[in-house]
């Protein structure tokens, strides 16, 4: 850390006053832009927190499906545990934000899609951001391709409508949406409308006869048996199923038989060598739970339930829903933001009508992105993780090869597919919803696990039958 | 040297972070901890002539007669 270069102390400086000098200008204007600022803080701590964890989905479990290393998957369990604690605190004082999302296999099928996308792309969604703070081009070009694909495919009709099986778009017809959400044509219109809202909305509290803000639905349904238990599970079929051979391994070199102590031991020297990202995992959770406390905080302050009433206030109504609502999660979400600035853009610039679909018309809108919310948190995450690479002599901008960027944007595609299909990614869709006892979120989880399989496994096919034709040619020119 | 500018930097967090709690924690203080069921149900609340305004907003626009 010594010899990080002046230029690099300089730039982090400059990142930072910038977003001092956003916070400080905007709050001259109007106090209702504390708000943004909450988002924009949390978004800097954040990127901050990934960049020194490698807080990285895609590397977990690459590297784990790949090579054997289960380090970064250990410490993505332990930081969603660690978040479960703080969001257990949050959940049993009845402030939390959170809101469950619907519970179905539609969650594992999404998983799959969005696996498959990260291994591809070479970094899931909230990796993909601070790993573009670190000045990588790969990661911007992953981001843009999620973004495009997520906008354009929750607005496709057409002959994709034929697609959409009959009892969907009846019951999504009986929903009583205005006029201007033209349900009936749109497949992600007629899939939320007409499946996913009729799917039961779940927490492990109750589920088990608990109240989500008691102290004990909080902590003993949702954290001990929604998140502990299974966390403690995946984790003992990382130990038994990579860990454990050379552990016993050692051991028997030594002369000795193994014990139960042994594993025991083995499983806590598993748990403690992810300890850079376990301590960002720790930071993490700790944020995102004082993040849904302080929005629910400024809610409550400037008596509103959503950040649309308060952009109407300022005067600034263009792209919000039909609710008058934008989005406004009141925690940590990477790919709805991205949907909004791409659906922004389009309607803006190109003429193209997004408003007349639920994602964008209905629930979340696509105010300016100099004004959303969740946008702010995005670009903060970014800078943060910028400040972060800077200050650690990380920061490098790297060009994309035509090959990495062929397999950013078909990776992205995929990841943009599967956010929309699950209402969110691998931080919305899985570490936050786990972390809150919804079951959904864990059924994400088994899906992404099994789509990385399944992309760690194509790629290794795809790298040997390369390698095995530049093999060919060479042996030819021999 | 780097290792100061890192604590620079995570002094700037915190001071707006403590800010935003400054902001957050009053609400808090006057519904009073651990009422979680109160705020649902006693939220501040929220003006009824930006209710109707936002019922219009889309009405006016597209001519839409139908809410949630």
């Amino acid at each position: 850390m010594e010899t990080v270069p002046k230029k690099n102390r300089t730039w982090a400086l400059v990142i930072v006053g910038f977003f001092v000098l956003v916070s400080v200008i905007s709050f001259g204007f109007h106090e209702y832009y504390v708000y943004l600022q909450a988002y924009l803080w949390f978004g800097f701590i954040y990127g901050m927190c990934l960049q020194y964890g490698r807080f990285c989905f895609a590397s977990a479990f690459r590297d784990l499906f790949a090579v054997g290393v289960p380090r970064m998957v250990v410490g993505i369990m332990i930081a969603t545990v660690l978040f479960g604690f703080t969001s257990a605190f949050v959940n049993a004082t009845g402030w939390s934000t959170f809101h469950a999302a619907p519970t179905s296999i539609h969650a594992t099928i999404a998983g799959i899609l969005f696996g498959i996308g990260m291994v591809f792309a070479g970094g899931c969604a909230s990796g993909s951001l601070y790993k573009t703070g670190e000045g990588n081009g790969v990661s911007l070009l992953v981001i843009l391709s999620i973004s495009v694909t997520q906008a354009t495919f929750v607005d496709v009709g057409g002959w994709f409508n034929k697609l959409v099986p009959e009892p969907w778009r009846l019951s999504a017809m009986q929903k009583g949406l205005p006029e201007s959400i033209n349900v009936t044509d749109g497949w992600i219109d007629q899939y939320l409308a007409g499946y996913v809202w009729n799917q039961p909305v779940l927490r492990f509290a109750e589920m088990f006869g608990m109240k989500t803000d008691t102290v004990m639905g909080a902590f003993v349904g949702n954290l001990f048996i929604g998140v502990v238990i299974p966390a403690l599970i995946l984790l003992l079929w990382v130990y038994l199923v990579w860990v454990k051979k050379n552990h016993v391994r050692k051991i028997e070199k030594q002369g000795r038989t193994v014990t139960f102590r042994d594993h025991l031991e083995g499983f806590w020297g598993m748990i403690v060598s992810s300890k850079r990202t376990a301590i960002a995992g720790l930071f993490l959770g700790i944020a995102c739970g004082l993040q849904m406390f302080v929005i629910e905080g400024l809610r409550m302050k400037f008596g509103v339930k959503n950040a649309g009433t308060l952009l109407e206030r300022l005067g600034f109504t263009y792209g919000l829903s039909a609710k008058g609502t934008v989005f406004d999660p009141g925690y940590w979400y990477v790919t709805t933001q991205e949907a909004q600035w791409v659906g922004w853009t389009m309607q803006k610039i190109f003429g193209w009508n997004f408003m007349d679909n639920i994602f964008f018309g209905w629930v979340n809108g696509i105010p300016n992105p100099a004004f959303n919310p969740a946008d702010w948190m995005s670009v903060a995450l970014i800078g943060g993780a910028a400040v972060m690479a800077l200050l650690h002599n990380e920061f490098k901008f790297k060009k994309p090869t035509k090959e990495l960027a062929i397999w950013a944007i078909i990776g992205g595609f995929f990841m943009g597919i599967g956010s929309r299909l699950a209402l969110g990614c691998n931080v919305g869709a899985f570490f936050v919803r786990t972390a809150q006892g919804d079951p959904s979120g864990w059924l994400f989880g088994l899906g992404m696990i099994g789509g990385a399989y399944i992309g760690v496994k194509f790629f290794n096919w795809w790298t040997e039958r390369k390698m095995a034709k530049e093999m060919a040619g060479l042996e030819f020119e021999l | 040297m780097a290792r100061t500018y890192l604590w620079i930097v995570i002094i700037i967090v915190m001071a707006f972070l403590g800010f935003m709690i400054g902001y957050a924690v009053p609400p808090f203080m006057e519904v009073g901890f651990g009422g979680g069921e109160q705020i649902e149900s006693g939220g501040a609340p929220v003006d009824e002539e930006l209710k109707k305004e936002f019922e219009q907003l889309y009405q006016i626009e597209e001519g839409s007669t139908e809410s949630e």
